[in-house]
């Protein structure tokens, strides 16, 4: 059986939260290493692999591997019963219908009780391999979700090019073009703020602005976000965790028809 | 049918009428001469040619004249010859919906033209196409009236017996023309050897002395209808009287149709042994009744009429899978009720259907019945089966609209599960679903799969 109890519902929220705009149901699978997710979006260009390690939790308990099928959807709608700072507890059977889910409130006693029907959901995992990357790209996320969202408005694409020079987020639309360039930035008195380009050789590829504004919604998981990028291989926007665990995302770079 | 639409002229020339059975014209010749003679047409002639067919070798004694009919009591024409007997005219005339008219022309065969002089010889159009066909009669038909008249009918027991001539004198006195025709002796001989058939005869001295009998007259009837029915019923009669009472009614469901029969004939047999008799008797009398109409229709039928009914028999409509006899047994009955329909005063005939219904009549008629009950109540069945079909069948319709609603329900159903799924898609995600991913290679082309 499965007992997870997360300090901070927080977590669980915001992470799904994340995901339930790239992923309709996904399979937690659940083993003693900890909570891990990974689902395709339905075009599957774009990849959400979760790991929430069994250190983000105090306790974890998992004897079996358990696969939790859930409509994210549904269990956004249950946690958003659950205060930030409520104490989350996920509790399941070996074999689950339902997934337990226990909101205790730290401030006062008050202590709320949800059963989510779990779904059987046949998925294929994907192996993915540990890259080197060509540039590895760190920023706060929040800076990252601000050039997105503002580049957006001109196009649907975005290119990213990272030379030496920095990173450069341009984009051109039916209205005009429009480009953010990003230098190495050191901030000594504010780290998340530092912006760490690592290149080992100039990348430039084009992706969906769209999906990437999507990844932002786990903007508010990480202050910082790392994009890892190399041609011929899908975009990595990982938001890492406490504890080692992390929520990356995978996209498959535009190839062609650049507008 | 009878010649009551005849002509009211009695032919005058014997010649005429003695040369084989072949038209005749009897208009007088001067007038048709004028109505030709003008080239534009001229008033209608007031008594128009009418064509009969009459029996060949007739003797020159021979006349067309006024008897009673013996069914109806009117007076009607026939064609009384001393030497052959007397002949009725049935009137065979195009129906009214296609109308015909004669054209009488001139004969031109060299055999012919002998008949040339007597012969209107420009010819004559004849307004309706109208034959007036001669065939002989039994005299006894005649006599059945004088044999058993309506006043002493009732009366069995005051019958008393009267000799031939006595009888002749009688019928005589109801039609004077037959009086006349009636001092031949082969005429005389001839009413009174049929005057046998049907009476009890008692020697007085050298004179017969004759009474009415029925039960004789009924098995004279019987042979004559056991005649009928020898070279076959007309086919009209045959189709609608023999074939299609005797029709099974076809039953949508084979399978259903065998089991219905069977325990129709089941219960049939238990039910045939308690029917009522007198109740049988009512309704084949009834029936009998019933029966006339169609033989007046039948008889005034143009051939062409025939020919399509004719054609029409060709193509069976249902099976008639009647039992051995059962066939024959109708056509015997169809045959005499023909007869005393046509020939019989009402008041004898209803007590000779009576007779021929009952036990004791000499033909047993209840195999047939008992076919003809069982076919009514299959019959009924078929027809509350098909009501029941009918009944399925808008059940169908009913089936369909269920089925129709069902799927529409389960359409409903459907789309409410999508709106549920839908549901479970988040906004975000619908709008991700939209976005144009050309160009993008799948996750699976990257990574592999475990």
């Amino acid at each position: 059986m499965l007992e997870a109890r997360l300090e901070q519902a927080d977590l669980l929220k915001k992470v799904v939260d994340a995901i339930k705009d790239l992923v309709q149901d996904c399979n937690f699978d659940c083993n003693d290493s900890g909570l891990a997710l990974q689902a395709m979006d339905n075009s599957h260009v774009a990849l959400v692999s979760m790991m929430l390690k069994a250190e983000s939790f105090s306790p974890y308990r998992c004897d079996r591997n358990i696969a939790l099928g859930v409509n994210l959807t549904s269990l956004t709608k249950v946690l958003r019963a659950a205060q930030n700072e409520d104490i989350l507890t996920l509790k399941a059977e070996d074999a689950p219908d339902v997934l337990n889910l226990v909101f205790e409130s730290s401030g006062n006693d008050r202590l709320s009780e949800y059963d989510l029907k779990l779904m059987d959901i046949d998925q294929e995992h994907l192996g993915i391999p540990d890259t080197e990357y060509a540039a590895t790209i760190s920023m706060p996320s929040t800076e990252f979700r601000r050039i997105c969202v503002d580049l957006m408005a001109l196009s649907e694409s975005v290119s990213i090019e990272a030379s030496k020079d920095g990173v450069k987020f341009s984009c051109t639309g039916d209205i005009g073009n429009g480009a953010v360039t990003l230098r190495s930035h050191n901030n000594v008195e504010n780290p998340e703020l530092n912006v760490d380009i690592e290149l080992s050789e100039p990348v430039a590829l084009t992706f969906s602005l769209k999906y990437l504004v999507n990844f932002c919604k786990a903007s508010g998981l990480s202050k910082s976000v790392k994009l890892c990028l190399s041609n011929e291989v899908p975009l990595l926007v990982e938001y890492g965790l406490d504890g080692g665990s992390y929520l990356r995302f995978y996209l498959a770079p535009k190839i062609g028809d650049d507008e | 049918m009878r010649t009551r639409n005849a002509a009211t002229e009695v032919p005058r020339k014997g010649t005429d009428k003695r040369t084989r059975a072949k038209i005749t014209t009897k208009a007088s010749e001067s007038e048709a001469a004028e109505l030709v003679s003008k080239i534009q047409l001229g008033p209608e002639s007031s008594n128009p040619p009418l064509l009969f067919i009459l029996p060949e070798d007739a003797s020159p004694e021979a006349r067309v004249i006024s008897l009673e009919n013996p069914r109806y009591s009117t007076e009607d024409r026939y064609f009384v010859c001393p030497d052959k007997g007397i002949y009725e005219f049935t009137k065979v005339a195009a129906p009214k919906t296609t109308p015909r008219s004669w054209l009488l022309a001139p004969a031109t065969g060299d055999n012919l033209e002998s008949d040339k002089k007597t012969h209107n010889e420009d010819g004559f159009v004849m307004r309706d196409a109208n034959l007036f066909i001669s065939t002989p009669i039994d005299p006894l038909f005649l006599l059945l009236t004088v044999l058993n008249p309506l006043s002493k009918a009732s009366e069995a027991s005051k019958k008393l017996f009267l000799s031939g001539d006595d009888y002749l004198d009688k019928l005589g006195e109801a039609s004077p023309h037959l009086s006349v025709m009636l001092r031949s002796p082969v005429l005389r001989k001839k009413f009174e050897d049929r005057m046998k058939v049907a009476c009890e005869t008692v020697e007085a001295g050298d004179e017969t002395m004759y009474r009415w009998s029925e039960e004789k007259l009924l098995q004279e009837l019987l042979r004559k209808a056991k005649k009928m029915i020898e070279k076959g019923l007309p086919a009209s009669m045959e189709e609608k009287l023999i074939k299609k009472p005797l029709e099974v009614p076809i039953l949508s469901v084979k399978r259903e149709d065998s089991s219905l029969s069977e325990s129709a004939k089941d219960g049939e047999a238990t039910q045939a042994d308690s029917i009522d008799l007198s109740d049988t008797q009512s309704t084949t009398n009834s029936a009998a009744e019933s029966l006339p109409t169609p033989f007046s229709e039948t008889s005034t039928a143009t051939t062409s009429f025939s020919e399509l009914e004719n054609g029409d028999m060709s193509t069976p409509k249902a099976k008639t899978s009647a039992p051995d006899g059962v066939t024959e047994l109708l056509r015997l009955r169809t045959a005499f009720l023909f007869i005393s329909s046509n020939y019989i005063p009402l008041y004898i005939s209803t007590p000779l259907k009576k007779a021929l219904c009952s036990p004791e009549s000499p033909v047993d008629f209840k195999p047939l019945d008992t076919y003809l009950e069982h076919l009514a109540k299959l019959r009924q069945d078929a027809l509350a089966l098909r009501s029941l079909g009918d009944y399925s069948r808008k059940r169908d319709i009913d089936d369909d609209d269920e089925t129709i609603e069902h799927r529409a329900e389960k359409k409903r159903k459907r789309e409410e599960e999508d709106k549920r799924k839908k549901a479970g898609v988040s906004v975000g995600l619908r709008k991700l679903q939209k976005v144009n991913t050309t160009g993008m290679k799948k996750m699976s082309d990257f990574f592999k799969k475990k």
